[in-house]
């Protein structure tokens, strides 16, 4: 069960920082009605029908605005949406409309220069209380994507190619690749499986399902990651995370004594020995060729190329382990 | 084509059980005697939002409800498509009909005279000003949707939909659906939460995609969050239509809802920018069309019509138990509009 908390308390006003601006409002409204402060009997007769609502919205931000007194709301909601999102409870778009609505007649008895200019300051006052959507966590905008990550459209040609090398096999294709086209495969088609999926740590998702990966898919992952960040093939600081796994069953003959290209070797055949069919890593200026070519004819393997943009700058090798 | 077929489907279906439903209930309201038939008759404009957005709640709660029987029968996906095409051509057929025979009782009762709205107020500069400042925030917003970046954290729902599509070649005849985890398309190792099993989004986008033969990413990213703001829109014109009796205030409440959906983001109450990126999720959906719906029956006192997404609700989002949005707001209002002092006071004020 999703425990109601507030570690992330920054997420939490982030996704709330409306509240007590709307909150002002509510008891400004509840002080013209109740306490007939207002003169106008228009703006009394626009809001008297719907008193209920008000009552509801003042009692509803009043709850979630602090932390300490969200809980009650949370016990009962928390369960049902993430703690930012319990804002939820308040339609804030109509309510807000409604207030601003309703009190514009207050503007009648002010200057037009004065009104004008205090229809801008308002709007400009919704605009600062508001943000730009989902906060950006950990170097990730708003969108969710990292720094440098090629966009969905940039990698269309890769997804096109590992769709149509699929098609050409039976379902049970596996494959190996870097975090972004991992993402994307599944994002363009449905018929392709990937040895981890998408943001495997990221614990939002285990409401969806409770797989976990092993060790060796996570070593796999490192891997990959690394190849794509640094784009070379044989990662030479693989040997600790190597050596927390038993390699006995693997083809050592195979590698011929190369420390040069040990590593990157011994994950090839890791991922083969996990029934990887394939192999996508991104390929740019500092990927050694030499080692490509190396691993490729020791463990006799067969490889292309594939250039998105001009080969060996943003471009892919697809490694065929089958 | 099929893709005009697909906008076709989205934005005119609605229109039939919401007109339906509109006719329903000035017959009943016309037969009670609360209102007279010409002054009961509002704008077209207005009429349209009105049955555009009842429409779009009733459509849903009809293909949720489908969804939910067709996972308890462990269909496929072809099976679940047949049975939305069955539901949904009863349904639309019935309203249908009945707007034939509301229409050919009004003729009948009133003869073919045509009625007029009752005298309105002239609306003004500031009424076409706002109108076509909220419009054209409109569509800027959705000028923006498809060059924005898609949200791609947390939300699994565009890998979900390809799944069902993906796993529904191989396994012709069985269950499709939750085959594999969306994530990875490896069979589960450790299963899922029964509780997506009821979930109606991935399957009514699945279908929606399957029929018309649109590629989901296209679907989700650039259909649906058209969609959505859409009925939302409308919904606020007929929230709008509730509050306020002045023209002038009933536009100008509009372009302020228009203008905080589409130039701002307030958390999770008003979602502005998340729209733009991620306008398909489950949260758009509650938070744009359920709880304004929620509202809006609320507003008309038409609790019955509260049911509606509070039955929606745990259907469309992913939860696992607990109240609703949806239900606390409702139940919240109808025990806050009984309280004696508020009656009292709204009595007095309203006279």
């Amino acid at each position: 069960m999703a425990a109601f908390n507030f570690n992330n308390i920054n997420d939490y006003i982030y996704n709330n920082r409306i509240m007590a601006i709307l909150l002002i409002a509510c008891i400004i409204a509840l002080f013209l009605i109740i306490g007939r402060i207002s003169k106008s009997d228009e703006i009394r007769k626009t809001i008297a029908p719907n008193l209920h609502v008000f009552i509801y919205v003042l009692c509803a931000y009043a709850l979630l605005v602090f932390p300490l007194t969200a809980f009650l709301p949370g016990k009962f909601q928390s369960v049902f949406y993430p703690p930012t999102y319990l804002g939820i409870l308040i339609p804030t778009v109509p309510v807000l409309a409604y207030l601003i609505t309703a009190f514009s007649p207050l503007l009648n008895g002010l200057k037009r220069s004065v009104a004008i200019i205090s229809v801008i300051m308002l709007m400009i006052l919704m605009l600062l209380c508001g943000n730009m959507g989902i906060a950006p966590v950990n170097n990730v905008d708003h969108a969710g994507y990292r720094e440098n990550e090629p966009s969905f459209e940039e990698c269309l040609p890769i997804l096109e190619k590992i769709v149509e090398i699929d098609s050409d096999k039976a379902y049970d294709y596996l494959i190996l690749a870097t975090p972004s086209v991992t993402k994307y495969i599944h994002w363009y088609s449905g018929e392709i499986r990937t040895l981890y999926g998408r943001d495997m740590w990221d614990n939002s998702l285990y409401s969806m399902h409770y797989d976990q990966y092993s060790e060796e898919v996570n070593a796999l992952y490192q891997w990959i990651c690394y190849e794509d960040a640094y784009g070379c093939f044989y990662y030479r600081d693989s040997t600790s995370i190597l050596d927390d796994f038993d390699y006995s069953s693997l083809d050592y003959d195979a590698l011929d004594g190369s420390e040069e290209y040990l590593g990157g070797t011994k994950f090839v055949l890791l991922a083969k020995e996990l029934g990887v069919d394939a192999i996508c890593f991104s390929v740019n200026e500092k990927t050694d060729r030499k080692a490509i070519d190396y691993i490729t004819e020791k463990l006799s393997l067969s490889g292309e190329f594939f250039g998105v943009g001009s080969l060996l700058t943003d471009g892919y090798y697809i490694l065929y382990l089958n | 084509m099929k893709t005009i077929l697909l906008l076709c489907f989205l934005f005119l279906c609605p229109l039939i059980p919401g007109f339906g439903a509109l006719s329903i209930d000035k017959l009943i309201r016309e037969s009670s005697k609360k209102v007279t038939p010409v002054s009961s008759i509002k704008p077209f404009f207005i009429r349209f939002c009105n049955a555009f957005s009842i429409g779009t709640v009733l459509m849903f709660f009809v293909l949720g409800l489908t969804s939910a029987a067709a996972s308890f029968l462990s269909l496929g996906l072809s099976a679940t498509s047949k049975a939305y095409a069955v539901v949904l051509i009863v349904f639309l057929t019935v309203f249908y009909f009945l707007i034939v025979i509301f229409k050919l009782a009004s003729i009948s009762k009133n003869g073919l005279v045509k009625n007029k709205p009752a005298s309105q107020e002239k609306p003004g500069k500031l009424y076409y000003a706002l109108f076509a400042a909220s419009i054209l925030i409109s569509v800027f917003a959705l000028l923006c949707t498809l060059l924005s970046k898609k949200y791609n954290a947390g939300d699994q729902m565009l890998e979900t939909v390809n799944s069902f599509l993906g796993t529904e070649q191989l396994q012709s005849g069985t269950s499709s659906l939750y085959k594999v985890n969306p994530l990875t398309g490896l069979e589960y190792t450790n299963g899922y939460p029964s509780r997506l099993n009821f979930m109606f989004m991935p399957v009514f986008y699945a279908v929606l995609a399957r029929t018309f033969s649109v590629k989901p990413y296209v679907l989700l990213w650039y259909i649906i969050p058209a969609f959505y703001p859409f009925a939302g829109c409308t919904l606020f014109v007929s929230i709008g239509d509730v509050l306020f009796k002045d023209k002038t205030k009933k536009v100008m409440f509009y372009f302020v809802c228009v203008f905080l959906l589409f130039c701002t983001n307030l958390g999770a109450g008003a979602l502005g920018f998340d729209i733009v990126y991620a306008g398909y999720r489950e949260m758009t959906f509650v938070s744009l069309i359920l709880v304004n719906f929620t509202l809006y029956s609320c507003l008309k006192k038409k609790w019955w019509l509260a049911l509606i997404p509070i039955i929606l609700e745990p259907l469309a989002v992913s939860c696992k138990f607990g109240i609703g949005a949806c239900f606390a707001l409702a139940v919240s209002l109808f025990i806050l509009s009984k309280l004696p002092f508020v009656k009292r006071f709204s009595e007095k004020e309203v006279g």
